[in-house]
């Protein structure tokens, strides 16, 4: 009951009209910015991070919120239309979506993306009402220790999301957590990698790291694509709607998937890429038409676009709840609170319950908005996909920059932003993945200083992080989640080996 | 014609023990604090090092040094598209390096107007340079109007009038 009231009041603030614009403008500009090959829901946000600097926390958060949502409904019209991604989030949309299009199915592909990211999202945020101060409550009996654990547990989850790549995963959380070491150290006063240099004193913010290595590294990457010319989307449409036998067949896929989407996304690391694919297969496994697949089944569509908007909001649980970001979207989104001064995490829900029911309410009305604005104006939108990446990436490159500028007002951090955006092409050259170095990055310096923490109030006895259930049960965590997948890969390795 | 499949595992494990020596050396020579465990400020410093030598020499092992041998070869033979593509990079690299430097100095339209001119002129060419001139300036002015009277974020202003 008392969720159920706090709900309410957060429509009560969601639902004003001056709230209802930002979600619009937001989801618009978000819708946008994903299905402009190569930007995700994380450089969309990132780059129109400014544009919320002059708000309070609660409508930033809210703005951030339709962006993100509006980038994750976006992000498969590429993919539809054209057989290019927005983001990897909606790669699984082109496996029947595209083939969808070239059947002359694209309303009704347009329509289902839309319809199962509504679906998706709004069976989402309901887990997500449900969940969200529980995991709090939870996370109140967290000491130190634990959340010194509770941040290796999520970066060791997410290296071992690094497929086949699990040590370039480990070297990739160095360079993050090195980052995280660079300035001022806050326990001991001690300054640290700044090479004599004032502006490094207060360290790397971890935005620079996420613009430089998504917006930089991205425009860098997209070069080699550049000379290719693109594919013409088809940009005239009849009525965007879908029949009663698409409907059937997609009803159960939609329902399945996005509670997998969910739980997917809230686990650190895996994100919307993992959650789209893996139900694309599940669907697959499933089907009595696997033949169809990867030539226009409805279904293989539907699954993956409502399990990627499930994961958006399930990437929510850890940052609100425990102050840890689980994507590189909610790291932005994080790191917009810090600034504004509001510590996300267990005491965001007693402390601010406002902005953060605000926030839950508002991926509701988000979901509902931006499946009224993907359906009728689908075409208007799609136009943008005309404009060509020749024109598109300078202005990127020249966002990124400002973007980055209004953060910290300094001009050394463009100077990084350059670095780690070259960093980006060559680790993507030599397969380091990227996600566990911008969460090191993000959660390094908390990390350290937890542990710290711990060590002195427990007399310095390493014992404290091995006391409580919780701290155990986290160990456990870490340690399964890198020694299954290498008992998979060593396993995987005997079974294939020639008698 | 060599059978060794190619990769770049040995050179980032080579790259992951550079890293890590220089790195950890760094740490450990940092002055002490004045106050605390003298050890507690390099602990993660250390730990982040010793981390980054055990991952290298992994990759080494587990790899080898010829699969990476041959995917360095592979690179310098490779077709001149993807040599143009990578000549790009540097380029934009180069011409973002510059823009940092004359950002503050030449104030934020006209830095980001020639910025964005040169960076149109590599992507574009410069068949349709008056094109990407009107596109640059409408932007960098945009932006500024956008970002300085909406936003209230202070971008550099005009060198000479403030």
């Amino acid at each position: 009951m008392d969720i159920l009231n706090s709900l309410m009041d957060g429509f009560s603030v969601a639902l004003q009209p001056y709230y209802l614009f930002l979600i619009l403008v937001g989801g618009i500009l978000g819708t946008v910015i994903g299905m402009l090959p190569g930007l995700g829901p994380a450089t969309g946000v990132a780059i129109l991070l400014p544009m919320t600097f002059s708000m309070g926390p609660t409508a930033s958060l809210i703005t951030m919120m339709g962006v993100y949502i509006g980038a994750m409904f976006g992000g498969s019209r590429s993919s539809i239309l054209i057989n290019t991604p927005g983001d990897g989030a909606a790669l699984a949309a082109t496996f029947d979506g595209y083939p969808m299009a070239m059947k002359g199915r694209a309303e009704s592909a347009l329509a289902i993306s839309a319809i199962a990211s509504l679906i998706g999202g709004t069976i989402a945020a309901i887990l997500m009402t449900l969940m969200a101060e529980p995991v709090a409550g939870l996370a109140i009996k967290f000491g130190p220790a634990e959340y010194c654990l509770l941040m290796v547990a999520a970066l060791s989850m997410t290296v071992s999301m690094s497929k086949g790549n699990m040590l370039k995963g480990f070297l990739s959380m160095c360079i993050g957590l090195a980052i995280s070491t660079v300035g001022i150290d806050g326990q001991s006063g001690l300054q640290r990698f700044t090479f004599g240099v004032l502006e490094l004193q207060t360290g790397i913010d971890f935005l620079v790291v996420i613009i430089g290595i998504y917006a930089l590294g991205e425009v860098f990457k997209s070069f080699s694509t550049l000379g290719e010319g693109g594919k013409k989307a088809q940009t005239k449409f009849k009525k965007i709607w879908i029949s009663k036998d698409d409907w059937k067949r997609s009803k159960w896929p939609i329902l399945r998937s996005a509670p997998v989407g969910f739980i997917i996304g809230a686990l650190p690391g895996a994100g919307g890429t993992m959650a789209s694919l893996m139900c694309y297969n599940n669907e697959k496994q499933l089907s009595k038409n696997k033949e169809e697949f990867g030539h226009g089944a409805i279904e293989g569509l539907a699954a993956p676009e409502s399990a990627n908007n499930a994961a958006s909001i399930g990437a929510m649980i850890p940052m609100l709840s425990l102050g840890v970001p689980g994507s590189g979207t909610t790291a932005v989104m994080m790191g917009a609170l810090l600034m504004l001064g509001i510590q996300p995490g267990p005491l965001l829900f007693a402390q601010h319950p406002d902005t953060a029911w605000g926030l839950i309410a508002s991926m509701f009305v988000a979901n509902v908005i931006l499946a009224v604005v993907n359906l009728p104006l689908a075409g208007v939108l799609v136009r943008l996909l005309a404009i060509p990446p020749k024109i598109l990436y300078p202005i990127v490159l020249s966002l990124a920059f400002v973007g980055c500028f209004a953060i910290s007002a300094s001009v050394v951090d463009f100077y990084i932003l350059i670095i780690l955006g070259v960093a980006g092409v060559l680790m993507a050259r030599v397969d380091i993945p990227t996600s566990p170095m911008i969460l090191a990055a993000i959660v390094g310096g908390q990390m350290e200083q937890s542990f710290r923490q711990g060590y002195r109030i427990s007399n310095q006895d390493l014992g404290v992080f091995m006391d409580s259930g919780i701290a155990q049960g986290l160990l456990a965590v870490t340690v399964l989640s890198v020694l299954l997948p290498l008992i998979k890969a060593i396993r995987s390795k005997t079974t294939t080996k020639p008698a | 014609m060599s059978n060794i499949k190619s990769n770049w595992d040995g050179l980032t494990g080579l790259f992951s023990i550079v890293f890590g020596l220089a790195y950890g050396g760094y740490a450990y020579s940092l002055p002490q604090p004045m106050f605390g465990n003298p050890l507690e400020a390099i602990f993660l410093p250390l730990t982040v090092s010793a981390i980054a030598i055990f991952i290298g020499v992994l990759l080494i092992i587990t790899g080898g040094m010829a699969p990476s041998i041959n995917a360095v070869k592979a690179l310098l033979n490779e077709n001149p598209k993807r040599k143009s593509d990578r000549r790009k990079v540097a380029i934009t690299a180069i011409i973002c390096l510059f823009y940092a430097m004359f950002f503050e100095h030449a104030g934020y339209v006209v830095s980001t107007s020639v910025f964005m001119f040169a960076m149109l002129t590599v992507t574009c060419g410069l068949v349709f340079w008056k094109k990407s001139l009107l596109i640059s300036l409408i932007f960098a002015v945009s932006i500024f109007i956008t970002f300085n009277e909406m936003l209230s974020v202070n971008l550099p202003p005009f060198p000479f009038f403030n």
